[in-house]
């Protein structure tokens, strides 16, 4: 479509955000689209939040609706519908910003309708399977494997919609876009590959099995972390105005490495399966890269930001600065497991949980925690900084009694293991995951806040 | 083609050798690792149909509110009958799943499939013994 049509058909709402920062973000025949994403992105992170903190009350009252609602119901719902969260507000977030990337309306709005109601019912069907007991896949993706066909369905439809309006952006891509695709058709990939299972070939051998489970599943997150990063690389463009980092040579090297992360680090979590030693050595000369690269990356975008411009901004820059910290200390629990001599004590304890938290909240959540206000502050609306501001410091700091709550919970599990009974280590664990289940109570409490906050600004609008 | 793009496709395709690698070869373990049991086989449903996975591990994967499975069966005191028990009446923690005598069955036979595989690698659930199980592969 010609550039003249497109400017036509749009309203431009041009808005100069405080602090002179000229941010241009003009309303989208898709914004209703992005912004229906966003919503339902919400209500999956709070149901998930919820059933979250019911199975970390089971963990401490273990008869609580053990026969009416047990662990095996709650895990997959809190777990799915969390996943559902990022993916769901990484696309809202693309579906946002893409038509202004690429100064073109989406290629089809109807076609982005259609993603949504394919998600919606996806969601709405493994929902109530999971609250029915109805199961049959693997975990992480417990559903049964002919819903998958749905999710690969709408997914494909995202695909055409992504690719057909990139191709129209001229110029060189910014990084954020290759993160953004990278993501995409990595993500249809590892999930095509985490069906294999169906296949007798793959299934009927417990090694081979085991194996690509965990190279498909750990290869999905490295592609979501593509899609939430880019959103990454794309905020810090506008909040700093600069646009140099998005294409310096540098920060395509570290993407680079990056994807050759995604691709070849995931072999930490099948140490100790009877696999080839190559899986375990391949991944461990690779695993020591991924998060310090990144980190570096948002280090050096940090010090080149005014002052002035991370106030003009400050919601979201805070969001994004939470988001650095936790990549701080996930870096660091990243290189400590990833060493074969530790991970041989920390694989199967709560160790593990405290890096997968510390990643999908304290930095995807945060990072898309970044994208939702960002959209929200083009409208230059701020009545609700205090409230988003308490929510954010009662998450960050509710999350960070958490993460070490996990941490000492696996600590316990891996000193006491194989020389204590489970149920002795559980009940040395019990206070630990008290304080796993309070803290959690009070993040679920702040999120509340920065939602309602969210939620307040958008029924105005 | 401009020399991102060539970067792309040059990792891709490794990535696309290395999967084929591990999709065969790579994977292979030992003569038992492959089940030829239908019992084992159809065990293998019946535990991702109760969501087993949730709760239990196996070769450390899974959750950690229920014991790692993967030598539960050789493990003092967790003989066939032990294990049905569980399986049938729950625990303090486990609730009864309502399994009938043939999942029952199969889900032992799994269990015994999977003992198998981790005994001979030397993996016997704790992290101990891993630390023999790379040793003895190399």
């Amino acid at each position: 479509m010609h550039f003249h049509k497109f400017q036509n058909e749009i309203h431009h709402d041009a808005v100069q955000l405080n602090y002179g920062i000229s941010l241009i973000m003009p309303l989208q025949k898709s914004d209703k689209l992005a912004k229906t994403f966003l919503s339902t992105a919400m209500v999956c992170l709070l149901a998930g939040l919820i059933f979250g903190l019911a199975g970390g009350i089971q963990y401490v009252v273990p008869l609580w609706m053990k026969d009416s609602f047990p662990f095996t119901r709650l895990r997959p719902l809190h777990v799915s519908l969390v996943i559902t969260w990022i993916f769901t507000a990484a696309s809202g977030g693309i579906y946002y910003y893409l038509p202004r990337i690429v100064k073109r309306p989406l290629y089809s709005v109807r076609l982005g309708w259609l993603h949504y109601s394919l998600l919606l019912l996806s969601v709405l069907t493994i929902t109530v399977g999971y609250f029915s007991g109805i199961f049959g896949g693997r975990e992480y993706l417990e559903f049964p494997p002919v819903l998958g066909l749905l999710i690969l369905s709408y997914w494909i439809v995202f695909l055409i919609n992504y690719f057909s309006t990139v191709r129209k952006y001229e110029g060189k891509w910014p990084v954020y876009l290759w993160m953004w695709s990278v993501g995409l058709i990595f993500f249809a990939f590892t999930f095509l590959e985490s069906q294999l299972w169906i296949i007798p070939f793959f299934r009927d051998n417990i090694v081979r099995d085991t194996t690509i489970q965990w190279k498909a599943l750990g290869s999905m997150v490295g592609s979501w972390n593509m899609m939430v990063y880019g959103t990454a690389f794309f905020l810090m463009e506008k909040i700093s105005g600069k646009t140099s980092v998005v294409f310096a040579r540098k920060t395509f090297f570290f993407f680079f490495l990056g994807l050759t992360n995604l691709m070849f680090n995931w072999g930490h979590h099948t140490y100790i399966v009877p696999a080839s030693t190559w899986i375990r050595d391949v991944s461990y000369i690779i695993s020591m890269t991924e998060l310090l690269i990144l980190g570096n990356i948002i280090y050096h975008w940090r010090s080149t930001v005014s002052e002035i411009n991370r106030y003009g901004n400050i919601n979201s820059f805070r969001f994004l600065s939470a988001a650095d910290i936790w990549i701080f200390l996930n870096l660091i629990l990243a290189i400590l497991i990833s060493v074969p001599a530790i991970n041989l004590h920390t694989h199967g304890t709560h160790f593990t949980v405290a890096h997968a938290m510390g990643t999908t909240i304290g930095i995807n959540t945060m990072i898309l925690m970044a994208s939702l206000i960002f959209i929200r502050e083009n409208y230059p609306r701020h009545e609700n900084t205090i409230k988003v501001s308490a929510g954010f410091w009662i998450c960050n700091i509710s999350l960070l009694i958490f993460w070490l709550s996990l941490l000492v919970a696996g600590f316990i599990k891996s000193i006491y293991q194989g020389q204590l009974s489970h149920q002795d280590i559980l009940s040395r664990q019990i206070p630990w995951f008290f304080t796993i289940a309070i803290s959690g109570f009070l993040f679920l409490i702040g999120m509340i806040l920065i939602i309602k906050s969210v939620v307040k600004v958008r029924s105005k609008e | 083609m401009n020399k991102k793009s060539i970067v792309f496709v040059a990792l891709s395709i490794c990535y696309l050798l290395y999967s084929a690698w591990v999709y065969t070869l790579g994977t292979q373990g030992s003569a038992n690792s492959c089940a030829s049991d239908a019992a084992a086989i159809r065990g293998k449903l019946v535990y991702q149909k109760y969501n087993c996975a949730a709760c239990h591990q196996v070769f450390g994967l899974g959750g950690y509110l229920g014991p790692e499975l993967s030598t539960t069966m050789s493990q003092l005191g967790k003989s066939e009958d032990v294990m049905r028990a569980f399986l049938q009446y729950g625990t303090a923690r486990m609730p009864i799943l309502h399994l009938n005598e043939n999942e029952i069955t199969d889900v032992i036979e799994y269990m015994k499939y999977i003992d198998k595989v981790a005994r001979e690698s030397n993996y016997n659930g704790s992290p101990i013994a891993a630390i023999n199980f790379h040793a003895n592969r190399n």
